[in-house]
């Protein structure tokens, strides 16, 4: 049996040496331009022909544009406007890089800490940057917390800090992990159906059919795992991202 | 005979209201499951953010040792540090989700899903 | 003993702190349970305990992890 890892495995589909370095095409970067064609398609050809009664994609279009939309009115507020296409990119990118990776043989760019840490590591720089721009040096006022006795602010100080430098990590661990996590369990069930049908022939083949149906099972979880970590991975990014803009919370 | 026609309307209404109270009991039963899905979605991996806390402060501690030599102290004073900031997450994450969002997660559109319920 | 064999002995010893996690989650969630069949009201506010409680269970078995894959990856 193939080890349940080896589906991660990145390897170059052609090279592109460039001032010393190898940029190679990955199945990994393959696997981006998917989702990003995916992305674009679904919203040229669903806003294409505007109709007041919208059709199939045009709804998928709409709905996932009003649902962004919402989440960061209500999380940003009215100042992280500015925010919404960013939101909207890292969204509709995490969402489409879920689902296509559910598709069997497919490759799950999200799988990797590399890909989820440098979305998270934007987001925080991002968070600092846009922060200070807007505010100045006020801004730096966010770790001082409010209405506790004055005798423990020196202990809430270093603690908010940490809090603060700690967001990047459980904001790429948490989708990370939850994809990882699945797709392992997929292919270890998947393999028990091919260890069952080589090691007792016909019988082994009906019994092989439990770990199917259990298989079977867990797609649909994936499913919903794949939407709600993308919705997670979005929401907490504008929570993050409300810190920048204001500071009064 | 306007009074009975008024009063089959009034009837009518009544019915009508009936039904509609009905109706929207019925969806905000059903919306409220979807509200828990979201917040257990949140919640499940929210073990992360304690570890998370941790693990960058104790980083923070282990290289401030090393460059300080100041062995065990940093580390010590970090973990501390790294608890209480772990709780702060902790408390922001399943307190902090605005609920105006996670009612209106995909599934539940109804507006009458009872919001005080996760502000607990 | 070679050393991948000491380190995979240790990866495995490094994980056994599941077996409290698990038994911890099993009484929390008894708990939580008998709670709100005792007391229904109390549903919501009981829950983000619950969930607080639960967060800090698993905690325990993600810093297992996490010292299992220092063994593994950094030693």
């Amino acid at each position: 049996m193939e080890s349940p890892l080896a589906q991660f495995a990145i390897h170059p589909l052609f090279h592109l040496p460039m001032a010393g370095y190898d940029l190679a095409f990955t199945n990994s970067s393959l696997a981006m331009l998917l989702a990003f064609l995916a992305t674009v398609v679904v919203f040229m050809v669903g806003t294409r022909k505007a109709a007041v009664v919208p059709g199939t994609l045009q709804s998928v279009a709409e709905s996932i544009y009003q649902f962004v939309e919402t989440m960061v009115e209500d999380n940003i507020g009215h100042g992280g406007r500015h925010f919404f296409p960013l939101i909207f990119a890292i969204f509709t990118m995490v969402l489409f890089g879920n689902i296509f990776g559910l598709i069997p043989t497919n490759f799950t760019f999200t799988s990797h800490i590399v890909v989820t840490g440098a979305i998270a590591l934007f987001v925080f720089c991002l968070v600092i940057v846009a922060g200070v721009a807007r505010n100045g040096l006020h801004w730096f006022s966010i770790f001082m917390p409010s209405g506790v006795p004055a005798y423990i602010i020196p202990l809430m100080i270093p603690i908010e800090i940490i809090s603060f430098l700690s967001r990047p990590l459980s904001l790429s661990v948490r989708l990370f992990a939850n994809m990882l996590a699945g797709h392992v369990i997929l292919h270890v069930f998947a393999g028990f159906c091919v260890l069952l049908a080589g090691l007792l022939g016909g019988f082994g083949i009906i019994l092989s059919l439990l770990p199917l149906s259990v298989n079977v099972a867990f797609m649909g979880l994936e499913l919903l795992v794949a939407c709600l970590q993308a919705y997670i991975f979005a929401i907490m990014s504008c929570i993050y991202l409300r810190d920048a803009v204001d500071v009064h919370h | 005979m306007p009074l009975s026609s008024n009063e089959s309307d009034k009837s009518d209404l009544e019915e009508r209201l009936r039904q509609a109270t009905e109706r929207q009991t019925v969806r905000s039963v059903h919306a409220a499951p979807a509200q828990g899905d979201s917040s257990v979605g949140i919640a499940a991996r929210s073990g992360i953010e304690f570890v998370a806390a941790i693990v960058v402060s104790v980083g923070i501690g282990f290289a401030a040792d090393h460059w300080l030599h100041t062995s065990p102290i940093g580390v010590l004073v970090m973990l501390v540090l790294g608890f209480g900031a772990g709780l702060l997450n902790l408390y922001r994450t399943l307190n902090g989700i605005p609920v105006s969002v996670t009612s209106r997660s995909p599934g539940a559109n109804s507006p009458v899903a009872d919001d005080d319920e996760i502000n607990g | 003993m070679d050393h991948d064999s000491a380190k995979l002995i240790a990866v495995a010893i490094a994980v056994l702190p599941l077996l409290g996690v698990g038994i911890g989650l099993g009484h929390l969630f008894a708990a939580w349970i008998g709670a709100v069949g005792r007391n229904p009201e109390a549903a919501p506010t009981l829950r983000s305990l619950g969930f607080l409680f639960f967060a800090l269970t698993e905690a325990i078995g993600l810093f297992a992890l996490v010292i299992a894959f220092m063994i593994l990856f950094v030693f």
